[in-house]
């Protein structure tokens, strides 16, 4: 009997638990519309196979899909860039920071190393949960001189668990050792070579508010397990249940610019046919050159032929 | 039957939390953690609640003289400057209620609406942190700075605003209906701009949670000064402290500038450390002048115990 009330009154104290992370049932309930896959903390979890799809997808083909669902405020540009030629892809996992106090830094820091099991500063405490494939997303409130809360050491720390960057709403320090890293494409607004300020009884300008709380990145509102698509100086945060649109949808683009421009080149067609509605005689053609190249375009065999089923020409 | 009926309560309990699964308001749990220095009284959902008398008094102090405290005290991000004020010529002082909005998406938006019907909210989302106002509250929003499109009042609200709390609102964001609103006697606005536009894109996506109004970070019971150099916050443990040393500031001014113009000190004597005859004769002439001496005489008493001056 002592037993079950000593396991009931455990569940109540899990119920009650919160911390700077937000619960799993906040975050259930701020993306109900993903079906899908989720981390065990409910974090969505999108395919590995769709994000590595999604590095081909322009910003433009995204923004368009993401527009026409009614999703109008998921891009932000203005970015300082490491790697500008190459494209940041993976899913966020959301830090807010603002401007420092000693009686919530105090509380927050407490609370963190004796009940959540958290490691020395808050700034680490978001990269302690990464995992291969996100991208960590911070709003540090712009903040430029004393504001750097990472530096070539946790970017080596970033990179080794994620594989990727990040997007950082605020300035970076160590750019040379970031830069380094090679493979670390990152947008963040600034670079300057101080640090955060992070003790409650001197000195103090951060403290981390909210791990994977929505979160604003500039005109956008990020939510954990968005995906990023992070290129050409751009960043948008595709909502989870939006991203195999997004890709199908690019990819279908992509094909037919293809075939579209290789015709014109061989002058097959006028570009006035092409740039119109195409006729039925060259949606024809199309399905043709889709059945005849299906071994030699950037787009997965297995999706051609769901395409393909579905079209009547 | 003792189990079920263990288990039926635990059911019951931890569904009622699980309901709250996204808190449109900040878990009561939370503010108190947050705000743990505070011993005094409370609201029922927890936000510190400093005496209607310091609020009162807050009034009367100076934003330097609360900033060179607030520094002290290793506070040293309470204060933002650079507003449009409506009505400047009263300050504004009171307890912060606080509201976060962002731009807007429509997975987020849904069940923050529906959430906010169940539990009996009214209307659009930026009148529910309006309907929580008590007397002496002051309405502080993150709107991101935007003002075409992000209006988060008119005069309709406005006049809602000002019936209940008396006080105002600290918006970084846009106003509208800028007449309407300056023609409410009292009513005082910090906000960024004033276009004629109304709220569109965006969304509420909680209310008491810690807010960033440019350089300050804001929770729920601090207390806020507006005067027209800007604003400034006041963790509510800190409140009596930052007043009454503010207070104490300005006696000694007032006493140190009479005993000039009475040619009865030098400027470098008041200007200096004072002697022990010119505290004495401070301490008597704040016990014959109650109308210069804004706090109690035991709160005196306290300040020039713990004051080395």
């Amino acid at each position: 009997m002592r037993k079950i009330i000593g396991v009931f009154a455990m569940l109540l104290v899990s119920t009650f638990a919160w911390g700077q992370q937000i619960s799993k049932e906040e975050m259930l309930f701020l993306t109900p519309l993903w079906n899908g896959e989720r981390f065990a903390d409910g974090r969505p979890k999108v395919s590995d196979a769709l994000l590595q799809r999604l590095k081909s997808v322009t910003l433009e083909e995204a923004w368009a899909v993401l527009k026409n669902a009614n999703f109008k405020h998921n891009y932000e540009d203005g970015w300082q860039t490491i790697n500008p030629d190459s494209v940041l892809v993976g899913r966020a996992l959301t830090a807010t920071f603002m401007p420092g106090r000693p009686d919530i830094q105090r509380v927050i820091d407490d609370r963190g190393h004796t009940k959540d099991g958290r490691i020395k500063s808050q700034n680490s405490w978001p990269i302690d949960m990464l995992v291969k494939g996100d991208v960590y997303v911070v709003d540090q409130f712009g903040a430029h001189e004393d504001g750097p809360t990472i530096g070539d050491n946790l970017g080596n720390s970033i990179y080794a668990k994620t594989g990727n960057g990040i997007v950082y709403n605020g300035a970076v320090r160590d750019i040379n050792g970031l830069k380094e890293l090679g493979r670390f494409t990152s947008f963040f607004r600034t670079y300057h070579p101080s640090h955060h300020l992070n003790n409650p009884d001197g000195e103090l300008n951060t403290t981390l508010v909210g791990i994977n709380t929505p979160t604003r990145i500039g005109k956008a509102t990020v939510l954990p397990g968005d995906v990023v698509l992070g290129r050409d100086g751009g960043v948008i945060f595709i909502p989870p249940h939006l991203l195999e649109k997004v890709v199908k949808t690019s990819e279908i683009v992509r094909l037919r610019d293809m075939f579209g421009h290789q015709r014109l080149r061989e002058q097959k067609y006028t570009p006035g046919q092409i740039d119109n509605r195409w006729s039925e005689e060259i949606e024809k053609d199309f399905s043709k050159w889709l059945n005849d190249k299906i071994d030699k375009l950037p787009v997965p065999k297995a999706q051609i032929q769901e395409f393909l089923k579905g079209r009547t020409w | 039957m003792k189990i079920k009926a263990i288990i039926v309560f635990y059911l019951a309990i931890s569904l009622s939390f699980m309901s709250l699964g996204q808190n449109i308001q900040m878990p009561k749990e939370m503010i108190m953690t947050y705000s743990q220095q505070w011993k005094g009284e409370r609201f029922p959902d927890g936000r510190p609640k400093v005496s209607d008398d310091l609020v009162k008094r807050l009034a009367n102090i100076s934003i330097e003289e609360a900033w060179g405290v607030m520094r002290g005290e290793g506070y040293e991000s309470q204060f933002e400057g650079n507003w449009h004020i409506i009505n400047p010529s009263k300050p504004l002082a009171g307890r912060v209620v606080t509201a976060q909005y962002m731009p807007m998406r429509p997975d987020v938006n849904t069940p923050i609406m529906e959430k906010g019907k169940s539990e009996n909210r009214k209307g659009s989302s930026n009148s529910w942190p309006i309907d929580l106002l008590q007397e002496n509250d002051v309405y502080v929003a993150d709107g991101y700075g935007k003002i075409i499109d992000g209006t988060l009042i008119g005069d309709n609200l406005g006049n809602s605003i000002y019936a209940k709390s008396k006080t105002g609102v600290v918006f970084d964001a846009g106003i509208r209906d800028l007449e309407g609103l300056e023609a409410i006697e009292g009513f005082v606005g910090f906000v960024r701009g004033v276009d004629p536009s109304y709220i569109k894109n965006e969304m509420l996506t909680g209310i008491n949670y810690p807010i960033r109004i440019g350089r300050a970070t804001v929770l729920p019971g601090d207390l806020i000064l507006g005067k027209k150099e800007g604003v400034i916050f006041i963790p509510a443990h800190l409140a009596e402290k930052v007043i009454s040393t503010s207070e104490f500031i300005g006696m000694t001014d007032a006493f140190g500038h009479l005993r000039l113009k009475q040619g009865k000190y030098t400027p470098g004597q008041i200007d200096q450390k004072w002697t022990d005859d010119i505290k004495a004769d401070f301490v008597k002439w704040a016990d014959e002048n109650p109308d210069k001496r804004p706090m109690s005489k035991a709160e005196l008493a306290k300040i020039l115990k713990d004051k080395n001056w």
